[in-house]
């Protein structure tokens, strides 16, 4: 090792600094290895040992790569023990339906009933199951649905009820009140006016 | 409302609760069918109708079937709707939203059996366990007409202290109905110690706590707890719907025997029960200043309207000022 010349040493210092100038600094851990190396075969015959026997000093100097730390697994699969391993929502697009709909209970209620807002910014709450009500043992009929009556989602049974047309008749009534005075009713009446001469 | 009141049935005797809550109860709501659940206010669903009505019940035969005394058909969600549960703020309880209302609910430890007659939800999912067999939830509604632990919940209490693997100190458990929903709130690592002196009742009690193993069901006087202190544990929590006009000593005595430090206490008071001329507000400050001598820090105090009259549910923590896990 000590037989470098003073000429090598500049010339390896020189290396090093083109190749930290050169932007070289990639993750991977950048040896010193190569240099030591060129060294030992400059003084192959002082020092055969170390070439073949334990890594050198200047073999084993590494550069640390820093570990990048892994994050949390992320959101957790269910609600905890707390909540029983409620498991995580599995938004199908029923079930996204079902819950615009009970967003939107006030306008089904048609003013009868009212409810608390919901003021969760997203209406998709982190865990949630659908389930179906079994009425007690000694429920009578008026506390169950017929075969015919149950459906498989919340937005089925708001449609199935008996009041289902009163949403049509509603949204074309707000409709034709946003659209007075709205392009496509000009037309019609431009379009009326034109008829009749 | 999501729940209709029905009679509570009469006939509680015995005298550790006195009677007090006999047959007087019952009546319906009248016009409180088919409204909102909690979630809802109820606006066109019907006034207040006539009051309490009129004392029904009686004192009830025993056995009445599954619902016993309870009258009037239970409002709410029929059997076959669809409702979507959701984990509630509180530790152990649910909420599950339907298209008319919302209500309370607690999982069911024993699934295929419901209690008192209370409606059950039950949630198949798809996901099969690794034996293959799809995993089946059941959960049991909570009426807040039933249970002043619910309706207290509804009220908005901050904090209930229960939560999975709690050990509960139920004192004035009755028939059961609202030491079953606890029950399945502290779970199978928990355990709730039921103390109820009516035999009658402490009979419904021990019946539901051969299903549920982590009930304690002791059928004794809570004015001498040390009756019972060879089956009951230091607990984290005291829940007291004594009803009785000593029910700050009888508190303050389990307390003293039973209750860690910086353990909780959650006690519904009834203002006729304890001096039935004052103003409800006085009864609640003076019953309030009592548990304060017993070093009961009071937390928040809140009135179980709409689901009983004149009531108040007082919540403190034993010996210390904030409520220690």
């Amino acid at each position: 090792m000590a037989a470098l010349t003073e000429a090598d040493i500049e010339r390896l210092l020189s290396e090093a600094e083109a190749r930290l100038a050169g932007n070289e600094s990639s993750n991977k851990a950048i040896t010193v290895v190569a240099p030591a190396s060129k060294a030992n075969a400059l003084a192959s015959v002082a020092t055969p040992s170390t070439a073949s026997g334990e890594p050198s000093k200047a073999e084993k100097l590494t550069m640390r790569v820093p570990q990048v730390q892994k994050k949390d697994k992320g959101p957790k699969d269910n609600a905890g023990a707390d909540w029983y391993n409620m498991p995580r929502t599995e938004l199908t697009p029923q079930l996204k339906r079902d819950l615009q709909v009970l967003r939107m209970r006030d306008v089904i209620a048609m003013g009868k009933q009212h409810f608390k807002k919901d003021n969760r910014k997203d209406f998709v709450p982190e865990y949630c199951q659908v389930g179906t009500i079994i009425a007690g043992a000694a429920d009578g009929s008026s506390q169950r649905l017929t075969r015919k009556e149950k459906k498989r989602t919340i937005v089925e049974e708001v449609l199935s009820a008996e009041n289902a047309s009163k949403f049509k008749s509603k949204f074309h009534e707000i409709q034709e009140k946003k659209m007075s005075g709205k392009k496509g009713f000009y037309k019609k009446v431009v379009a009326g006016r034109r008829k009749r001469p | 409302m999501g729940f209709e009141r029905g009679g509570r049935g009469g006939g509680r005797g015995g005298n550790f609760r006195g009677g007090d809550r006999g047959g007087g109860r019952g009546g319906g709501r009248g016009g409180a069918r088919g409204g909102a659940g909690f979630g809802g206010r109820g606006g066109a669903g019907g006034g207040r109708g006539g009051g309490r009505g009129a004392p029904r019940g009686g004192a009830r035969g025993r056995g009445a079937g599954g619902r016993g005394g309870r009258g009037g058909a239970a409002g709410g969600a029929k059997g076959g709707k669809k409702v979507i549960v959701e984990p509630h703020r509180h530790k152990g309880v649910f909420v599950a939203r339907g298209g008319k209302e919302d209500l309370l609910a607690t999982i069911n430890t024993v699934p295929g059996e419901s209690v008192y007659g209370e409606k059950r939800i039950s949630v198949e999912s798809d996901k099969k366990s690794e034996d293959g067999v799809a995993t089946k939830t059941e959960y049991r509604i909570w009426n807040p007409f039933r249970s002043k632990l619910a309706a207290g919940i509804l009220g908005g209490l901050e904090t209930i202290y229960m939560k999975p693997g709690s050990k509960v100190l139920y004192l004035g458990a009755a028939s059961g109905t609202s030491v079953s929903h606890v029950a399945d709130i502290v779970g199978p690592t928990g355990s709730v110690y039921a103390v109820e002196f009516s035999h009658r009742s402490g009979r419904d009690l021990i019946n539901m706590a051969t299903r549920r193993t982590n009930v304690i069901p002791i059928v004794e006087d809570a004015r001498k707890p040390m009756a019972y202190r060879m089956l009951v544990p230091m607990v984290d929590v005291i829940f007291a719907d004594v009803a009785q006009p000593d029910q700050a000593r009888i508190v303050g005595i389990n307390a003293k025997l039973f209750l860690k430090q910086g353990g909780g206490l959650l006690i519904s008071i009834k203002a006729s029960c304890i001096d039935s001329t004052a103003p409800p507000e006085q009864v609640f400050a003076s019953e309030v200043q009592k548990l304060r001598e017993d070093k009961f820090t009071p937390k928040e105090q809140l009135t179980l309207e709409p689901y009983e009259r004149d009531h108040a549910m007082v919540s403190c923590v034993y010996l210390q000022k904030e409520y220690q896990e």
